[in-house]
């Protein structure tokens, strides 16, 4: 008979009504996105970073690579085609800056204090995107200085 | 969502893990609420559900549909996160943590967070009645806490909690009854 009316009550107990619940977003957002910063830095680097380790074994080891010699090949046609000359910059040079966009993007956090009139910059300590970032700023300064080699040479 | 537009959103985020963001929207508020109103702390209830969705992130390519609804298996996903918590209790460190100690995940504390946890916190605190019920139950096996829980708390019906704890309804029944007789006492002794 005690149990049956403890039930009840049990039954009509008010829990706390919990509403307006705000950190779910951030928690969603780092759910869904997590590491796919640093997949796609990685996707992005790759073409450019097989086409200088080609670049190292042919032109410093004398290595050579059936692949590389006609991906060589390929680009050196398309810098011929006015259409399609910028596809070979795109590819080594926009690729890597986009990498690096992405990635500091995902590694920096601001803060505004508005009390203190702070703005609070936070760099998240993510191996993997840090080292992406470092690789593509090294991609993308290689090619600046060739260029600027091929300039200076030819100019 | 019923069964069949959970069965379809299943099968649309097999193929596009995206789309997980459309369960996460219609789950998390009322596991977290669960999670809460087992643990009665914002901050562990915030890990726990986290840990929970993770898990479940990671886990939903794997899940076969049986007809055991999506949300069931979210709440049975947090009741074994809330049951591991308070089996390890002060060494609990969820993968979470893990993967937020190596920097591969982190969730801000912003003002905004933290006056959301002082108004969860004095919501909680207005409720006397629940208090002494949350903490009698936090005394029984968990077993008992399990059941009740979802029947009081979360007022699940018998069959729903079955399908939860994958226990069948007559085992969920005797729980339940041999649990409200074991709290109603430990109540009774504590006043």
């Amino acid at each position: 008979m005690e149990n049956k009316k403890f039930e009840e009550q049990l039954e009509n107990l008010q829990t706390p009504q919990v509403n307006d619940i705000r950190h779910q977003q951030s928690l969603k957002v780092n759910l869904l996105n997590a590491r796919k910063s640093s997949r796609i830095g990685i996707v992005f680097i790759t073409l450019p970073c097989l086409f200088l380790f080609g670049v190292f074994m042919k032109y410093f080891l004398g290595v050579q690579f059936p692949v590389f010699t006609a991906l060589e090949d390929a680009m050196a046609n398309l810098d011929k085609t006015p259409f399609l000359k910028w596809i070979s910059p795109v590819l080594l040079v926009g690729l890597p800056l986009l990498a690096i966009i992405i990635n500091t993007l995902a590694i920096t956090h601001f803060y505004r204090d508005k009390q203190r009139k702070e703005l609070l910059i936070t760099i998240k300590y993510r191996l993997l995107n840090i080292s992406i970032l470092i690789i593509s700023i090294c991609i993308v300064a290689i090619f600046i200085l060739f260029a600027i080699g091929e300039y200076m040479h030819h100019g | 969502m019923n069964l069949e537009e959970e069965k379809h959103l299943l099968q649309q985020i097999k193929t596009d893990p995206e789309k997980f963001g459309v369960l996460f929207d219609a789950c998390y508020q009322p596991i977290f609420k669960y999670i809460l109103r087992r643990v009665a702390d914002y901050d562990i209830s915030r890990d726990i559900a986290a840990e929970c969705f993770l898990k479940a992130f990671l886990n939903i390519q794997s899940f076969t549909w049986k007809g055991i609804s999506l949300s069931s298996w979210l709440y049975r996903i947090a009741t074994n996160e809330i049951n591991y918590y308070f089996r390890q209790h002060k060494q609990y460190t969820s993968s979470l943590e893990q993967l937020k100690n190596r920097g591969e995940f982190d969730m801000m504390d912003s003002p905004e967070y933290v006056n959301e946890k002082q108004l969860l916190e004095k919501e909680l605190e207005q409720h006397n009645e629940f208090k002494r019920v949350q903490k009698g139950l936090t005394q029984l096996d968990i077993k008992y806490q399990e059941v009740l829980s979802l029947r009081y708390f979360e007022k699940k019906s018998i069959l729903e909690i079955a399908e939860i704890l994958n226990k069948n309804e007559g085992t969920v029944k005797s729980l339940l009854s041999r649990g409200t007789g074991k709290l109603r006492k430990l109540i009774m002794n504590a006043t």
